[in-house]
């Protein structure tokens, strides 16, 4: 079991991200708060010895996926999400992070997913590929569909 | 959009409040970090659902097979061989038990569960054995046990039909209650009525002496006795439907207690009831010679050897001049042979 200084590191360094996963990936901010203790919990209680920081990220990562996943399996949830129950205050949120937030949201949860990995955090599809199990053929698929889906809802020119 | 995206992820954090509330949830579970090993509940969720399955399951299985297998009625059938059939709510064998070693061979020889109750009864009445015992001229018994409810009734009236369109052929009913006692003395129901009627002839018989006889020798041992049956009326047996006769002397009794009726039911033909009412007491020695009347082909009745000391049974018997001499040899427990006399007036109607 780790140490009260190991885990207040982690808390400081992955709350964000976390966060962000979260916010992707479920529907109203209570959840967010079971997902951040089950989390936590688990890497206290893990003895996963981490090989440098990509690792432990990536550990987190996809115990971040996962948790919100079986917290999505429980039971019965809506579709459809808006920015003000997965936000504490979204109205502090800048009018463009909105719209492109609330864009990201309208997509399926496997895109969100791909989207904030691969546009926020830089993973490379073979990375991200690893990091949730999945074949990397998927998540090229998913990047560029997800890609010209946002493109539709965003409008615009210059993207890549 | 790279940037746009980024900007818009990068605006989302965990608030300190959140962070503060998370680290408070992790001491508390771990009380400060000591080394403690948690039992994961999820573990104990994912079997309960397991579990409660595996125990309906369970109740199913069991359940269904109580509720299939449990004998709701039983038919006795008995020659020599003596067998039991378990019926269940369903019209269904589900039981075949033997209660003596020609049972047991018979049983063997027939694959009968599972079927409805008159394909098996059919079954057993046509199988080989039983047959050449019928036409042996042995009696086979079909005895139904009764209790409240439809399907007794109903299985009583089947067999009754079916033994009427057999040879040799009887039907009884006897009460449920029955069932405990006849096994105790390890013999079959139908057996046991029959030993019951005995019973009441020969209060001293015994349930072995019965075990080893077959429904022909019962019955034949039932019929010796009766003698005056104007002072006995005899009364008629349950459910008799005799099968060989035409007019089925139904108040013919019931083979074993009631002999006078036997005689009664033999001379119904012929109109004459008075000296077939022979009575039933033991030392009734016309019982042998009313028998004898009944035409039925039967000339044990003339047989001697009423077992009691009836030597006018012998006589009677004397004068068929066949079968006789072995049935002295079966039944002679008293030795009383008295051949020829000893019958007094009854003899002469020994002939018709």
């Amino acid at each position: 079991m780790r140490n009260e200084q190991e885990v207040n590191r982690v808390v400081e360094q992955y709350s964000d991200m976390v966060r962000r996963l979260c916010m992707v990936h479920l529907k109203n901010h209570a959840d967010t708060e079971d997902i951040f203790q089950t989390v936590f919990l688990k890497y206290v209680l893990s003895s996963v010895s981490f090989e440098n920081e990509e690792h432990e990220k990536a550990w987190f990562i996809r115990v971040t996926v996962n948790a919100c996943k079986d917290l999505l399996k429980s039971f019965f949830r809506s579709h459809t999400v808006s920015l003000e129950e997965v936000m504490e205050q979204p109205a502090l949120l800048l009018p463009d992070n909105r719209e492109v937030l609330e864009a990201v949201l309208s997509l399926p949860v496997k895109y969100r997913e791909v989207v904030y990995l691969h546009y926020y955090e830089d993973y490379t599809a073979p990375q991200i590929s690893r990091i949730l199990g999945k074949n990397v053929n998927t998540i090229y698929t998913l990047l560029t569909r997800a890609k010209q889906m946002l493109r539709e809802r965003l409008g615009g020119e210059g993207y890549e | 959009m790279n940037d746009r995206i980024k900007n818009a992820f990068a605006q989302v954090q965990a608030g300190e409040e959140l962070k503060d509330k998370t680290r408070e949830f992790l001491a508390d579970k771990t009380r400060g970090y000591t080394e403690q090993r948690r039992f994961c509940p999820q573990r104990m969720a994912f079997c309960r659902p397991i579990v409660s399955a595996a125990l309906c399951l369970l109740i199913l299985v069991f359940g269904g097979h109580w509720f299939y297998f449990t004998p709701t009625a039983k038919i006795s059938i008995d020659v020599n061989p003596s067998l039991e059939l378990g019926i269940n709510r369903f019209d269904r064998v589900v039981a075949v038990e033997a209660y003596n070693e020609d049972g047991q061979a018979l049983a063997a020889s027939l694959d009968i569960r599972f079927m409805g109750y008159q394909e098996a009864v059919s079954r057993i009445l046509e199988s080989e054995k039983v047959a050449a015992l019928l036409s042996q001229d042995e009696i086979l018994t079909i005895t139904v046990m009764e209790s409240k409810g439809v399907q007794s009734t109903r299985i009583l009236s089947d067999m009754e039909s079916c033994a009427a369109g057999h040879q040799n052929t009887y039907c009884y009913s006897a009460d449920s209650r029955e069932v405990a006692p006849a096994h105790d003395h390890g013999m079959s129901c139908g057996k046991y009525r029959a030993f019951l009627e005995l019973q009441k002839l020969f209060p001293d018989i015994t349930p072995e002496e019965i075990q080893d006889m077959t429904m022909r020798e019962i019955r034949d041992l039932a019929e010796e006795l009766p003698e005056e049956a104007e002072e006995h009326p005899h009364h008629h047996g349950r459910a008799w439907t005799g099968g060989s006769g035409p007019g089925s002397p139904s108040q013919a009794g019931n083979g074993k207690g009631q002999p006078g009726g036997a005689g009664a039911g033999a001379e119904k033909e012929k109109g004459e009831a008075s000296e077939a009412a022979a009575g039933n007491g033991k030392e009734q020695p016309g019982g042998a010679g009313a028998g004898a009347e009944k035409e039925e082909g039967q000339a044990s009745e003339a047989a001697a050897g009423n077992g009691k000391g009836q030597p006018g049974g012998a006589g009677a018997g004397a004068e068929d001049g066949e079968e006789p001499e072995t049935w002295e040899g079966e039944h002679s427990r008293h030795g009383h042979h008295g051949r020829g006399s000893g019958n007094g007036g009854r003899k002469g109607h020994g002939h018709e």
